[in-house]
């Protein structure tokens, strides 16, 4: 008989406990999804969802066809409008949560709860496209435990029977639990053993690992104010040796060098002179680790000034680590760096010019900077002090600086003289060209905080920060930082200590020790579990002495994955429970006399046991008679759900578990 | 629609097969009970869910992977790690299953056999969410100490020895990803007896009495009490029922009528055969109602003369076996 034969015993029609149990597997695929999916869209699929279980609690039957497909379009008309097209991994995750939705008002089968239910296997996979931090992955395992046991609800051929909906539930949630917990070792090794890509095998839509806030290719002012007060966690640090001093900590990320008056970019047009990049070192390199949060863009962070670039990068010619993908996972790379160096002393003519580019306007910055100029005699070094020295007068170092006029270096200069630093340093950079410095503007991230539990530095978006280069003849690029000028104690600390805005290393000590375990935790979860991968698959067959090969991993994974498969098979086996209660207590009664000495064999009836346990132990006659008498009560009495056999129960259950006669009779042998 | 269409050619089919080609369905040959199930005759298959859930495990593997995306692959592997857990599971429910026993009553052909199946363990391990599957019907049962008595009801055709068929003993515990299954093909045979004619004549009198035996006080078989009637004897008046009724009451005893009702194969000569059968039945049935002492004669065996249900049982049970 072929195993589909089962196929109209699948048909049958579902009971409500069922549709409420696929439901609320939905509503768990949902909220993985929470974080992110738009209120109007949350709303509608909620709308669409309960009205469905409303006309199943209420025993109605379906919506006419014609009416769900309706539904169907206008969900996915809405998901479309809210996206602007059907693709990409949001508006593709909302359809399919909206389509799920909709399959709610058609689930009447249990062929039909099934679907729901395989389909949210795969809206928990979506979900970790948004979010694969600890969170995401603890409620993705009870969505697991739910699924399975809602599987095990529809697979129990038994009419339901007597009790509430808790004592329905237990057994289902309890297979379902213990299925998945067993499955963990299975699934380590398969996650450890199971042999990787190295390039996908197919192009993934571009968002697909989404649309992340950060440091983006061009520098416009309001960008990193914008990320002043975001914790999240950019990039942890671990060095080989001592953590560098904050004013040493700049993550060189992005050199920018054309500024149209308001903007900054430096992207494409550094094409056109692609130059090695030469540095001097002063001083030993510093070697460290970087794990780095998924960026999706295509360049690394390394502390200046790197000595090389980090492995799968290239450094330009202005010291930027680019890669030919974007960072779409939790990735680790290591680079070295010098603190001291010389960084490109001679500067090609084409570059020089490209260090003094400007746009028109700002007429008065100009007559300012061409003041310095004059005073200083073309030395570079007094035109940025005094530069620097205007600032530090007079400027104020602000998270919500004024909107600036058209000409905005102008305004910023002599007007509203607040700031956040990517003005600082736009205006420097600006001033610094019009007096005749080469001059330009790199972004990273500075300073961070080091986690003392896990000895690694993590720089936040807080962190994120913009500073200035400018050339000096036998110096080469020199940096400057114009907000140290204005703020030092933002580069001593961070702008969120310089706020005093929800303090983080800052805090209160207890505080501070949660903070940095946590972030510990997270640092620890992103290197052993999001950042593996194929490389780190085979550097841990290396380091085991086998040889890189597929065929290795794939000869472990049988042999592991089999004895893990083998001990929880052999877990489940040994569990030979009941799942009626009373019967339960009753062998627990037997294999006590057995203990006893009191042979139980398994064709006596109750009464039959009853009086050969008596007969040989004469002095719990009373306790015998008493549990003999409440067994046969519960169990061959017939009336269902009857009021009171709870309490009958519990009174067994006491009785038995006090009935220790083989205790009683050692103890009695140990006075003798 | 088309699965019900289809299973009852396919049903004839198979019918057709286990008479004609025993040895294409010997795989499936009636064994003696009991019946014992282990791991080499239970057969294991993905249902049709399985079959879903397992091309949508592959999917989110291929996805997992290409995206490298970790928590995925873990998801993944998590619930395929489940769903392999789940596979061998079915198949310790059914090992160690025996079909130790089917009684069912005779029933007329035409009316449902109940039939009675009671199955065993040596293990004092809990089996449940088993089914049992017959063509008529499915029925879900636990085995929770070690026997179950499942009652299962069977349409009957034909008089005669029935066997059960095949029966299915199947579970999908825990998820219904996968059912394990195992064929059991009792040899026990049932007894269905024959139908009785609905309207028959009345049976011939052998001997051509009137039919209802005689009450005479000379009888030595008791038969009943009743009212004192002038005239009776003294000795027959039971006293101490009498005293109890505070009326007089006399014992009354009946005597079988010197030439007892006989039911011969040869009073329905002319019928068809099975009409023949089926009008003893009746009369066989009738005999034993009116409670007097009958004979059955076929044409190779003579039943009595006796009364009773015994008699009547073994009667109709050479009815129901007659070629």
């Amino acid at each position: 008989m072929p195993a589909g034969a089962g196929g109209d015993a699948v048909n049958e029609a579902l009971d409500r406990t069922g549709f409420l149990a696929a439901a609320a597997c939905l509503v768990g695929g949902y909220l993985l999804h929470a974080a992110w999916l738009p209120l109007p869209l949350v709303a509608a699929f909620a709308l669409v969802a309960a009205f469905a279980a409303t006309l199943v609690l209420a025993g109605r039957p379906p919506l006419p066809a014609v009416l769900r497909i309706a539904v169907m379009v206008l969900l996915a008309a809405l998901v479309v409008r809210t996206f602007g097209n059907p693709f990409g991994r949001e508006a593709g995750s909302a359809l399919l949560l909206g389509m799920l939705a909709a399959k709610l008002l058609e689930t009447r089968t249990r062929r039909d709860a099934r679907v729901v239910l395989t389909t949210t296997c795969f809206v928990a996979l979506a979900g970790f496209l948004f979010d694969q931090g600890p969170r995401q992955v603890a409620l993705a395992f009870a969505v697991v435990i739910g699924l399975l046991a809602t599987m095990a609800l529809l697979a129990d051929p038994r009419p339901a029977r007597a009790g509430g909906l808790v004592a329905r539930l237990r057994p289902s949630a309890r297979l379902g639990a213990v299925h998945t917990l067993l499955a963990i070792p299975f699934a380590i090794a398969c996650f450890v053993l199971f042999p990787r890509l190295d390039a996908p095998l197919w192009g993934a839509p571009a968002d697909a690992f989404g649309g992340r806030s950060g440091i983006s290719d061009r520098m416009q002012p309001g960008m990193l104010s914008s990320l002043a007060l975001d914790d999240t966690p950019v990039m942890r640090v671990r060095f080989d040796g001592e953590i560098p001093r904050p004013a040493d900590r700049y993550f060189r990320g992005l050199v920018f060098w054309w500024f149209d008056g308001s903007t900054w970019a430096g992207k494409d047009a550094l094409s056109g002179f692609a130059q090695p990049p030469i540095l001097e070192p002063i001083g030993p390199a510093l070697d460290y680790e970087v794990l780095i949060e998924p960026t999706d863009q295509r360049w690394l962070f390394v502390l200046d000034a790197p000595a090389e670039a980090p492995p799968g990068a290239s450094l330009t010619g202005d010291f930027q680590a680019r890669r030919p993908t974007p960072v779409t996972g939790v990735m680790r790379y290591t680079a070295s760096a010098h603190l001291a160096y010389r960084m490109q002393p001679d500067l090609p003519s084409l570059q020089r010019r490209a260090a003094l580019q400007l746009p028109d306007g700002n007429p008065r910055t100009r007559e300012l900077a061409s003041r310095w100029a004059r005073e200083a005699g073309g030395d570079a070094r007094e035109v940025a002090r005094r530069a620097l020295g205007l600032f530090n007068a007079e400027f104020i170092y602000s998270l919500e600086p004024p909107l600036l006029a058209r000409d905005a270096v102008d305004d910023f200069l002599f007007e509203t003289r607040t700031g956040f630093c990517e003005h600082f340093a736009s205006a420097f950079a600006f001033a610094m060209r019009a007096a005749g410095v080469p001059a330009r503007v790199v972004v990273g991230y500075q300073g961070g905080f080091v986690n003392r539990a896990g000895g690694y530095l993590v720089l936040r978006r807080a962190d994120a920060h913009a500073w200035t280069e400018i050339w000096i003849d036998g110096e080469g690029w020199v940096r400057i930082d114009p907000t140290a000028a204005v703020a030092p104690e933002r580069i001593a600390d961070s702008a969120r200590a310089q706020f005093n805005l929800r303090a983080g290393a800052e805090a209160p000590g207890w505080l501070s020790q949660l903070r940095q375990r946590s972030d510990l935790f997270g640092y620890w979860w992103n290197r052993t579990l999001i950042e593996f991968s194929a490389l780190r698959q085979r550097e841990m067959l290396a380091s085991f002495g086998a040889p890189p090969d597929p065929r290795v991993l794939v000869g472990l994974l049988a042999v592991v994955a089999l004895v893990t498969l083998a001990l929880a098979s052999w877990w489940l086996a040994r569990q030979r429970r009941t799942a009626d209660p009373v019967l339960a207590e009753w062998r627990r009664f037997r294999a006590r006399l057995a203990r006893a000495g009191v042979e139980t064999p398994p064709q006596l009836g109750p009464r039959d046991l009853s009086a050969r346990a008596t007969a040989a132990l004469p002095q719990f006659a009373p306790v015998i008679a008493s549990i003999t008498a409440a067994f046969i009560d519960l169990r061959y009495r017939t009336r269902p759900g009857q009021h009171g056999d709870d309490e009958r129960l519990a009174e067994l259950r006491r009785v038995v578990r006090s009935f220790t006669p083989a205790r009683a009779r050692r103890g009695r042998i140990g006075n003798v | 629609m088309l699965a019900a269409a289809l299973r009852e050619p396919r049903d004839r089919l198979l019918r057709w097969a286990e008479g004609r080609l025993p040895a294409l369905t010997r795989w499936r040959a009636a064994e003696p009970l009991p019946i014992e199930l282990h791991p080499r005759r239970i057969y294991v298959l993905p249902t049709r869910f399985g079959l879903m859930f397992g091309a949508m495990l592959v999917v989110m593997l291929l996805g997992a992977l290409n995206f490298n995306n970790n928590a995925a692959l873990l998801l993944t592997f998590l619930l395929a790690g489940a769903v392999v857990l789940s596979m061998g599971r079915g198949v310790r429910m059914l090992d160690g299953v025996r079909l130790v026993d089917i009684q069912a009553s005779p029933v007329p052909a035409g009316s449902e056999l109940h039939v009675r199946l009671r199955f065993e363990t040596a293990d004092g391990r809990p089996r449940v969410q088993l089914q049992l599957a017959h063509p008529a019907g499915r029925l879900p049962f636990d085995i929770e100490d070690g026997a179950a008595t499942i009652d299962l009801a069977v349409p009957t055709e034909r008089r005669g020895l029935v066997s059960l068929g095949r029966l299915t003993l199947a579970c999908e515990y825990p998820f219904g990803l996968f059912r394990a299954w195992s064929v059991l093909h009792p040899d026990t045979r049932l007894l269905v007896h024959p139908r009785a004619e609905a309207r028959s004549p009345p049976m011939p009198r052998g001997g051509g009495g009137e039919g209802e035996a005689r009450v005479s006080p000379a009888g030595e078989d008791w038969h009943a009490l009743r009212e004192y009637r002038h005239g009776d004897p003294r000795r027959l008046i039971a006293w101490r029922a009498s005293a109890r009724a505070e009326r007089l009451l006399v014992r009354e005893f009946a005597t079988p009528r010197s030439a007892p009702v006989e039911i011969a194969w040869e009073a329905t000569a002319g019928l068809p055969h099975e009409h023949r059968i089926s009008r003893l039945t009746r009369w066989v049935i009738d005999a034993a109602r009116a409670d007097g002492e009958f004979t059955m004669r076929l044409p190779d065996a003579t039943f009595g003369p006796d009364r009773g249900p015994a008699h009547l049982a073994r009667c109709l049970r050479a009815l129901a076996v007659m070629p």
